[in-house]
């Protein structure tokens, strides 16, 4: 075999290039926000995968719950991506298992902080508004 | 509704090795009501976009002071966890939580196989202190790497238990040779395959640590027969 360790799946995020827009619709306050991403300035903070959802959100003010810390332990940043999907980093097993976690899962839910755009398209959040204290007991 | 956050301030520092320091905080205004085995969501004010949020272990379980007990290591560059080896005595630190499932089964009844690198034993360690209140129920493993002797954090707690618990099977190793270890040196993995390989998927796996640890050993436990859902895995990064 090579010198690479087969058993270490990093989530291979192409980062963005060129300037793309990312737009939030806040679930709990209605409030939307718009975005623009400046490759250049990624990462904007220090949680969750650089350029991910939950960077950007964080890097402008954009309150996403994030309990883990952004490591893909829990499933409170879970954001519904209503549009750009394609152009996002694919989702692994690991967030696939938190993200089951989730209230409210729907074919576009992505965790934010391991769900990164290309910057290829524009993109469209929802945080959900019954993200709010998700703490299941049990598998 | 989000969890509310609460401030209890730091009661105590000790220090476990020159990288790895426990933390006791205070009982905090909101009793704290966990399960072996969860953690804290701590909410600390350094970094670019205060607050930084990073979870932390319950170490040890609840006790009827209701104080609460963290224990990490400090990672190179690590903003929180060098915020953490800063904090003093009186110091205040606010969090979230109890959060998380890497619990255990109630009641206990299949044997269960812990596999554990470095501060990946906090979780698992709490759920021993839980279980040595009463004899084992059922047989309880745990194999345990460190990366040199003086950061095998609670090797002498473990090792005198396993001396007077038969149904528990302590088995540390080193990641590289150190001074004074007669023990096994290498990875975990070179442990679990003599002791579990062949066995029938019969038990409950338990695997803590940072990714690259806890992938190739959930591998591992899948090439023993396990459903990759039925390893319960807690990663830290
Ligand atoms: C559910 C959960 C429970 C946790 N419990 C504990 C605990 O009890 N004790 C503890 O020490 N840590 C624990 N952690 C890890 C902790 O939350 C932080 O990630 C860690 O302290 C590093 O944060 P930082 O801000 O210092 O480093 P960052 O600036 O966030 O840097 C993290 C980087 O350091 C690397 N790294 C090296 N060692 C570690 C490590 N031990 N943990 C995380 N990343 C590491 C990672 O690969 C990552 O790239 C837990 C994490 C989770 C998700
Ligand atoms: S913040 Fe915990 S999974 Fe994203």
């Amino acid at each position: 075999m090579g010198g690479t360790n087969p058993y270490i799946k990093q989530a291979e995020a192409r980062l963005p290039t060129k300037p793309y827009q990312v737009r939030f619709l806040i679930g709990e306050t209605g409030e939307e926000r718009v975005i623009q991403v400046d490759p250049g300035q990624l990462p904007y903070q220090r949680s969750g995968q650089p350029g991910s959802i939950l960077d950007i959100a964080l890097g402008h003010g954009i309150d996403l719950e994030h309990t883990c810390g952004g490591v893909c332990a829990c499933s409170t940043c879970h954001v519904i991506v209503k549009r750009g999907l394609p152009s996002c980093s694919e989702a692994t097993e690991d967030e696939e298992d938190q993200l089951e976690e989730a209230p409210g899962l729907t074919i576009q839910s992505r965790l934010g902080c391991q769900c990164v755009p290309d910057g290829s398209m524009d993109v469209v959040v929802e945080i959900p508004a019954w993200n709010r204290n998700v703490v299941k007991e049990d598998h | 509704m989000r969890q509310p956050t609460q401030t209890t301030r730091v009661e105590a520092i000790r220090a476990l090795s020159p990288h790895v320091r426990e933390i006791v905080l205070a009982p905090p205004p909101e009793p704290v009501r966990f399960r072996p085995g969860q953690w804290i969501s701590l909410h600390l004010p350094v970094g670019e976009k205060p607050p930084l949020v990073r979870a932390y272990t319950l170490s040890a379980p609840e006790d009827p002071s209701g104080r609460l007990v963290l224990c990490l290591d400090r990672v190179s560059s690590g903003l929180g966890s060098e915020y953490l080896f800063r904090v003093r005595p009186g110091d205040e630190l606010t969090f979230v939580g109890p959060l998380g499932n890497f619990v255990l089964p109630e009641p206990l009844t299949q044997d269960v196989v812990f596999a554990a690198r470095y501060t990946g034993i906090m979780p698992i360690r709490c759920m021993l202190l839980d279980l040595q209140r009463r004899p084992l129920p059922v047989d309880v493993t745990l194999v345990y790497g460190g990366p040199s002797r003086e950061e095998l954090i609670y090797h002498e707690g473990l090792a005198a238990y396993a001396a007077r618990e038969p149904r528990f099977h302590y088995h540390p190793t080193l990641l590289r040779p150190s001074p004074g270890w007669c023990g096994p040196v290498g990875e975990e993995l070179h442990l679990l395959h003599p002791l579990l390989g062949g066995r029938p998927p019969d038990y409950l796996p338990m695997v803590c640590g940072i990714k690259e640890f806890a992938r190739p050993v959930r591998t591992f436990f899948q090439e023993q027969g396990f459903e990759r859902r039925q390893v319960k895995v807690e990663t830290y990064d």
